[in-house]
């Protein structure tokens, strides 16, 4: 088991480096002159040469890139070409608020979606179901930046009970965690409920029923555990499919996290800062599907032992080979 | 001795709705059975055996199934109308039922022995080591060693994964087992080595037994009575000796006629021709009458009552009027 | 026998035509449907006025006779704007599912159907590339073409070649374990043409289904391209684009918010809704 995850584990390197080498390319062909932008129309020829040796811009392509890895190792991610801050400290400043965003809006999400989805399928073809479907349906088709709109319009503007931006209080998360566990709840209600009714109907929970067993723990102890499994697949696709909503999501809410520093970034053709944000967020993708497949050999005893398995068929090989 | 019989189902009617459609699947079956007994539910697929099992302890799918009308006499009481708090201190623990398919009546995310443990500590009450040992032993006794009680179901054949089920029935010493089935999904060889095991183990626990099957092999080797069941109702009752040396419905009749005989008598197999009426929409007659080769006028228009023929002989046909069949 | 699959296709379609009418999700995601197609081909001349027509004597008016949905800022009305925007929304996110189905669809026959190596880059290519959130990719593909229509369907539809590759590498794995493809492979039939006539007709339905619903998906990123300032030109009315107008002006004149974000809401459930209802008629594993 702790070979799987050392192998997951290292498998993200040459992961991130691909996405390193398809980002840089896509950015090192967008078009924009980064030191005009930087500097200004009024800049002089010399200011702008100056600039591009001084960022290396002058280089050609894989000297370029050669040169971003190098510093990449050392932990270094270059500055950002306007405010000259290292990228690296601005992102391990912002990282924080991102992943603290994340992890409450994906709790909101299971925690509205789930008993959800649980009380939709135990009512199959009830108003319960119906209703939870259609509200589920309206909220995964609402664009979560709108939604954060309306929630700014009712809860900022007109009731003033919340703030509108900021990031000190606790107050300030409510609105962005809803905006984005709301569509994350939606998911998980649709994905648990079709997903309760397919076990529901298998034989062993009609075998739970005829030994006695209590409707409730029927439903506790032999659904919910084998429903689960695909719930936790989808709740992790769905998240990172929700990334970029969430970073948009920051930025309306005025939270310093990485999803404002990256679309500034990227509006301002700042190579470093979307290069760097990119990375990360392709790295927490990665760990992200590594906890979905680990939460997966936990639940379902299938995976593990054919991972098992499946070592013990290689070492078998090995011995055969030597 | 009460004068009630151990267990008695009268005029039971099972419907199922799909689609706005009514599916009648059980119209009216009605036989008992004796302590100690063993009955054999016999009937080609889809004649509504296993929805009658179903119907005992009550684990139909709710918004599907709907039992129409009937009592089931379990020592007198009637578990139709049962309280679902009394249904659940018996399933289990006086009625067990051991499903057609092992390779799906087993939690695959529970241990095997966890699932036999569930079984126990529901109707005992007593520590949960010696739930533990009870389990064990009961693996022991299906020819599990007890040292595999943490395995998963994916980890045993399917004719091991039958045993797991059987020890799951028996983990409470049953009074009644209703088998559907059990070695219809399993190797030839197998389905010989879980049926000794499961007559072995009635003998030991004194288990009354209702074995629902298309094989009547299994009838012959295990049943006392034998019921025969097509298009949800039964049309032919009797002892084992009745129904085997004597059988009155043309059903039965063809039942045995599609058999291979081993004393080498008959050359071809005869099968039954036609197919078992629509249960949407059953006819009005004998459900059998488009099949019977002695049909007549009074068969098409008039349903038939299960009438007594001799002793415990009862057959559900207008023909024993008229003289027997073939 | 050389029928069959256009048989089963047939069996499969009737199937589907009975199926999806006692769908009532189905029936209002397609009334909507309609209904969003009569404004974007006629939108012209449903409204009096032009999209871009300012009226400094009528602006932030609250939606009146004269103006259904109201004015904004520069006195346009929003009516004209929503209904032009509406063409954009449309045609590009039609445009870009198809790029997307092909493109991700030729990725993954080739992986599914020769396997080994090419099947190896291709996934872990993929691997990579859904590593990164679509919204970020397709803003860096939009920086990288720039603004306008083409550029921006053409971003769409490359970022959203994932799901696509992955559902026709899964279908032609299924099927080339089926009999019929082996014996198409011993009577020497080209790869072109298994693929096209065993493979692909097995692999359509859960396309259609994931092309009816990324349509709604795009429309979503499309309005997020537009309230962000990307993808279209700025002169013209988009949706998310009018969204980020009127955000300015949300606390005195909600309705330069509300108006488009439930053209956003409603045509994408409008989406979702016959998507759904499609793939429940098209599961054969429900019977009716």
């Amino acid at each position: 088991m702790a070979g799987y995850i050392v192998k997951r584990i290292l498998w993200l390197i040459p992961i991130t480096l691909m996405v390193i080498i398809f980002v840089y390319t896509i950015l090192f062909f967008a078009p924009g002159d980064a030191a005009r932008v930087a500097l200004g129309n009024s800049a002089s020829e010399e200011a702008i040469a100056e600039f591009n040796a001084k960022y290396g811009l002058d280089l050609g392509y894989f000297p370029r890139l050669f040169n971003y890895i190098k510093n990449l190792l050392h932990g270094d991610m270059g500055v950002s070409y306007y405010t000259h801050v290292s990228v690296s400290k601005q992102i391990a400043d912002r990282l924080p608020y991102t992943i603290l965003m994340a992890l409450l809006a994906t709790a909101f999400g299971l925690i509205v979606g789930l008993p959800m989805g649980i009380l939709a399928a135990t009512h199959q073809s009830t108003w319960i179901d119906s209703l939870a479907m259609a509200v589920t349906m309206f909220f995964s088709s609402m664009p979560s930046f709108w939604f954060a709109l309306i929630l700014v319009m009712i809860f900022s503007i007109h009731l003033k009970i919340l703030p509108a931006v900021g990031y000190e209080s606790w107050r300030n998360y409510i609105m962005p965690v809803i905006a984005i566990g709301l569509q994350l709840s939606a998911i998980v209600a649709r994905q648990s409920r079709s997903s309760m009714l397919e076990v529901i109907r298998s034989d062993y929970v009609t075998t739970a029923r005829a030994k006695g067993q209590k409707e409730s723990k029927t439903i506790t102890d032999h659904v919910l555990r084998n429903s689960m499994i695909p719930v936790v697949t989808i709740t992790g696709t769905a998240l990172a499919g929700l990334m970029g909503g969430a970073l948009l999501i920051e930025q309306i809410f005025s939270i310093p996290g990485l999803g404002t520093y990256l679309f500034g970034g990227i509006a301002s053709n700042d190579v470093p800062v979307v290069l760097g944000c990119v990375i990360v967020i392709a790295m927490f993708h990665g760990f992200l599907m590594l906890l979905v497949d680990l939460v997966y050999t936990v639940v379902d005893p299938r995976l593990k032992s054919s991972i098992i398995a499946a070592r013990a068929r290689k070492t078998n090989n090995r011995g055969v080979n030597a | 001795m009460t004068d009630h019989a151990f267990l008695e189902v009268k005029d039971l009617r099972v419907e199922y709705t799909s689609d706005k459609q009514i599916i009648h699947a059980v119209n009216g079956a009605s036989f008992s059975l004796e302590k100690g007994e063993t009955l054999g539910l016999v009937g080609e697929t889809g004649a509504g055996k296993t929805t009658i099992a179903k119907s005992i302890l009550r684990v139909l799918p709710d918004r599907a199934a709907s039992i129409r009308s009937g009592k089931i006499l379990y020592n007198g009481e009637d578990l139709l109308s049962a309280s679902e708090e009394r249904m659940r201190s018996i399933r289990g623990n006086e009625i067990a039922m051991i499903f057609q398919d092992p390779m799906t009546a087993l939690n695959p995310t529970m241990t095997v022995g966890y699932q036999i443990f569930e079984a126990i500590m529901l109707h005992n009450t007593c520590e949960k080591a010696e739930g533990k040992a009870r389990a064990e032993a009961m693996l022991e006794k299906v020819g599990i060693p007890a040292v595999r009680y943490h395995d998963y179901p994916h980890q045993f054949s399917g004719g091991m994964k039958q045993r797991v089920v059987i020890a799951m029935a028996l983990a409470c010493n049953p009074a009644l087992l209703l088998s559907d089935e059990p070695t219809t999904a399993l190797d030839v060889t197998i389905q010989a080595q879980v049926l000794d095991m499961m007559k072995d183990l009635k003998t030991e626990f004194q288990t009354s037994m209702i074995m629902i099957t298309h094989d009547l092999g299994i009838v012959a080797e295990v049943c006392d009575k034998v019921a025969v069941c097509y298009a949800g109702e039964i049309v032919e009752y009797g002892t084992m000796e009745d129904i085997f040396d004597n059988p009155l419905h043309p059903y039965t009749v063809g039942l045995f006629h599609s058999l291979p005989d081993m004393s080498g008598k008959r050359n071809r197999l005869t099968p039954i021709k036609g197919m078992m009426p629509d249960p949407v929409s059953l006819p009005e007659g004998c459900f059998f009458a488009e099949r019977c080769p002695y049909a007549t006028e009074k068969c098409r228009e008039i349903h038939p009552q299960l009438e007594k023929a001799d002793g415990e002989h009862e057959v559900r046909c207008f023909g024993k009027e008229n003289g027997k069949h073939g | 026998m050389k029928n069959e699959p256009s048989n089963k296709r047939r069996s499969q379609f009737s199937l589907v035509m009975r199926r999806l009418p006692k769908n009532k999700g189905a029936v209002v995601g397609l009334v909507i449907i309609a209904m969003l197609l009569v404004i974007v081909l006629f939108g012209d001349y449903l409204t009096p006025y032009d999209y871009y027509h300012q009226d400094y004597m009528n602006m932030f008016s609250f939606p009146s006779r004269a103006h259904p949905f109201g004015t904004d800022s520069f006195g346009r009305d929003i009516m004209s704007r929503i209904f032009y925007g509406a063409r954009f929304s449309f045609w590009v996110s039609v445009g870009s599912v198809i790029i997307s189905a092909i493109l991700g669809g030729i990725l993954g026959t080739v992986a599914g159907y020769y396997g080994g190596v090419a099947d190896t880059i291709i996934m872990r290519f993929l691997d990579v590339y859904q590593s990164i959130p679509g919204l970020v990719l397709c803003l860096s593909f939009s920086a990288v073409f720039g603004p306008g229509t083409f550029t921006t369907m053409a971003a769409l539809g490359i970022t959203g070649i994932g799901s696509y590759a992955r559902i026709l590498r899964g279908s032609v794995l299924q099927a080339k374990g089926n009999d019929y493809v082996e014996a198409a492979r011993a009577v020497k039939a080209s790869d072109f043409h298994i693929i096209v006539r065993h493979i692909i007709p097995n692999a359509i339905s859960p396309m259609i289904v994931s092309m009816t619903m990324g349509v709604g998906t795009d429309i979503i990123s499309i309005a997020t391209l537009g309230f962000v300032g990307m993808g279209i030109p700025s002169h013209l009315p988009e949706w998310g684009a009018m969204l980020s107008e009127g955000r300015s002006y949300m606390g005195i004149y909600p309705h330069l918010v509300l108006i488009p974000g439930i053209f956003i809401m409603i045509t994408v459930l409008s989406f979702n809704l016959f998507g759904d209802g499609l793939r429940d008629a098209m599961d054969p594993r429900l019977k009716d």
